[in-house]
């Protein structure tokens, strides 16, 4: 799966930009502040639906039009589509071949999208819900009725956390809606655990021959599942909680609460990794999140690369470089400030295709090879 | 807009407060009843003013309702030993247009959710179980929507109902009449798959 062309229309500052992209590797060269990274994020959007970065409209829209719209010609398994997204000033439509996708649990997973971003860093610093929501990111692409559950899962747990919200220490005099929730809770946690807890084993292994890949085989890098429905099934564990939960007011037992837990020699990597190795871990993640998506779908996801070496030391780059472009074959887009080192290291690694393109003030120059 | 008399104005604003009537639309109602005989414009408004002093809610479902008690549970044809349980009156409407239905009805008015403030006492439950007791009702039908705050209510109404001899059944959730079983999505047709008939060589219509 490739994406052959793109437009732009009043996204973010690019008003009107168009490219004829190459099949496996595009580079957008460019000083800071130019448009680079609003190209990936509008990449992003026509593949997922969402912006990558902003999660207000009101931050995507070019200010004075009111409205935007991304169209993206996509080559897949043998035949040509037609992806818009756009805003028409009241809201955001999706359409594949001129026909609406109707929700966007249908459209996700259609183009699969991997950002690689200098943001991602939170996956080791931040918290707990920037691991789900990569988990989530990764399994909802490739299962629907996994998503489906983990909707309803959010949605019976706020409703019973507004319930003890509510009720305060009253809560109590109602056993019978407390169980409405717990039962609904069980029933759709425990499918979103059963997934989470298979793809963890895959991804433990995943993640450290990644990691090894990089140049980290010296590193006693582990990564495993942290859930309290390990130890405890739905019943147990809410009834244990429920103490907790009236005097707390909110629900402290479920898969809300999962992690992915990132250690390095036993402790936590990001209380004793360097810089390079929670940056490597980081990296190793997101191959392991292609890698996946690529075994699901038998074909691999569009990968954006925003950003990302000066954070890197160069022979880690080339790793990664080198992993993406010539031991896997989809297409990739890369960002730098700085033409030469990535032309350079393209050149290093007998790339046979790629376009770059110099970006600025919102506009994309191709530059002849 | 301007507008070349207060009560052209007044009248657009009034008709401009209903549900998906804008500003224009409600321009182009009040130029269409100013150009047609006045009696027309009479009978509206004395069709709208009646609404509220006539209508009241039927005290044995909370149906809309010219009387004290609606049409359908005046019925004596129809078998108050079965109800069915509906969110809206816009639902029991959809499953009278069945015409597949005769036992009576009980509207909700609502479903539990705590996240827009409704608790089990604000909606009509209380009155569904006294309904069990004193009609000695056999069997209760939830014809509730299948979401999170569906299955809270329906659940909730069953423990209300435990020890009782009344039967509780549930609406079939499944394939929908000459779906495709590929475009189906996967939780509805697990289910169906669950809840599965066995075949009496029935038609649609269960005849």
């Amino acid at each position: 799966m490739y994406i052959e062309k793109l437009k732009l229309s009043n996204y973010k500052n690019h008003q009107a930009t168009q490219l004829n992209l190459d099949e496996r590797v595009n580079i957008f060269v460019g000083n800071n502040g130019m448009g680079k990274t609003n190209l990936l994020d509008g990449l992003y959007m026509v593949c997922y639906g969402r912006s990558y970065f902003s999660t207000k409209e009101i931050h995507i829209k070019n200010y004075d039009a009111g409205y935007y719209r991304l169209e993206a010609k996509v080559y897949k398994q043998g035949s040509h589509e037609k992806a818009v997204v756009k805003h028409d000033g009241k809201q955001k439509l999706i359409e594949v071949d001129d026909v609406a996708i109707e929700s966007m649990v249908e459209y996700l997973g259609r183009y699969p999208v991997i950002m690689i971003s200098p943001g991602d860093i939170e996956l080791v610093y931040g918290g707990s819900e920037v691991r789900r929501r990569f988990l989530d990111q990764i399994l909802s692409q490739v299962d629907k009725t996994y998503l489906k559950h983990l909707m309803a899962y959010n949605r019976v747990l706020k409703q019973r956390n507004a319930f003890l919200k509510q009720m305060g220490d009253r809560a109590k005099q109602n056993a019978h809606l407390v169980e409405a929730w717990n039962v609904q809770m069980a029933s759709h946690g425990a499918a979103v655990f059963n997934v989470r807890h298979k793809f963890l084993e895959e991804l433990e292994l995943l993640f450290k021959s990644k990691y090894d890949l990089l140049g980290g085989q010296q590193d006693d890098v582990a990564l495993s599942y942290k859930s309290q429905l390990l130890s405890d099934d739905f019943h147990e564990g809410l009834s244990k909680h429920w103490e907790k939960d009236v005097v707390l007011r909110r629900s402290n037992f479920g898969v809300h609460r999962d992690d992915i837990l990132l250690q390095k020699d036993s402790m936590l990597l990001r209380k004793v990794g360097s810089q390079g190795q929670i940056k490597t871990a980081v990296l190793a993640l997101k191959l392991s999140q292609i890698e996946h998506i690529g075994a699901t779908f038998g074909y691999l996801p569009i990968v954006l690369l925003d950003d990302i070496f000066d954070k890197l030391d160069p022979l880690r780059i080339k790793n990664l470089i080198k992993e993406l472009v010539c031991e896997q074959q989809g297409q990739i887009f890369i960002t730098d400030a700085f033409k030469l080192r990535l032309v350079d290291l393209l050149h290093d690694i007998n790339l046979p295709s790629y376009k770059v393109w110099v970006i600025q003030d919102g506009e994309a120059e191709l530059l002849e090879a | 807009m301007k507008y070349t008399s207060k009560h052209i104005e007044d009248a657009v604003e009034a008709f401009s407060m209903l549900p998906s009537i804008g500003k224009k639309s409600a321009l182009r109602l009040v130029l269409y009843l100013l150009q047609q005989e006045p009696e027309k414009s009479d009978k509206l408004s004395a069709s709208i003013k009646q609404l509220h002093t006539m209508v009241k809610s039927c005290k044995v479902c909370n149906a809309y309702s010219d009387h004290d008690i609606c049409m359908i549970c005046a019925d004596q044809s129809r078998n108050r030993r079965q109800v069915c349980v509906v969110e809206s009156i816009r639902d029991m409407m959809a499953i009278e247009d069945t015409q597949q239905y005769n036992g009576t009805y009980h509207v909700l008015g609502g479903l539990i959710s705590p996240l827009d403030g409704i608790g089990p006492d604000d909606i009509h439950i209380d009155q569904l179980l006294e309904r069990v007791k004193e009609d000695s009702v056999e069997e209760i039908i939830m014809a509730i929507p299948p979401s999170i705050e569906g299955e809270t209510t329906i659940f909730y109404i069953n423990k209300q109902l435990k020890g009782q001899s009344v039967q509780i059944s549930v609406i079939a959730r499944g394939v929908s009449f000459s779906g495709d079983l590929e475009y189906t999505d996967e939780i509805t047709l697990g289910r169906s798959l669950v809840s599965r008939m066995p075949y009496k060589g029935q038609t649609m219509n269960g005849e």
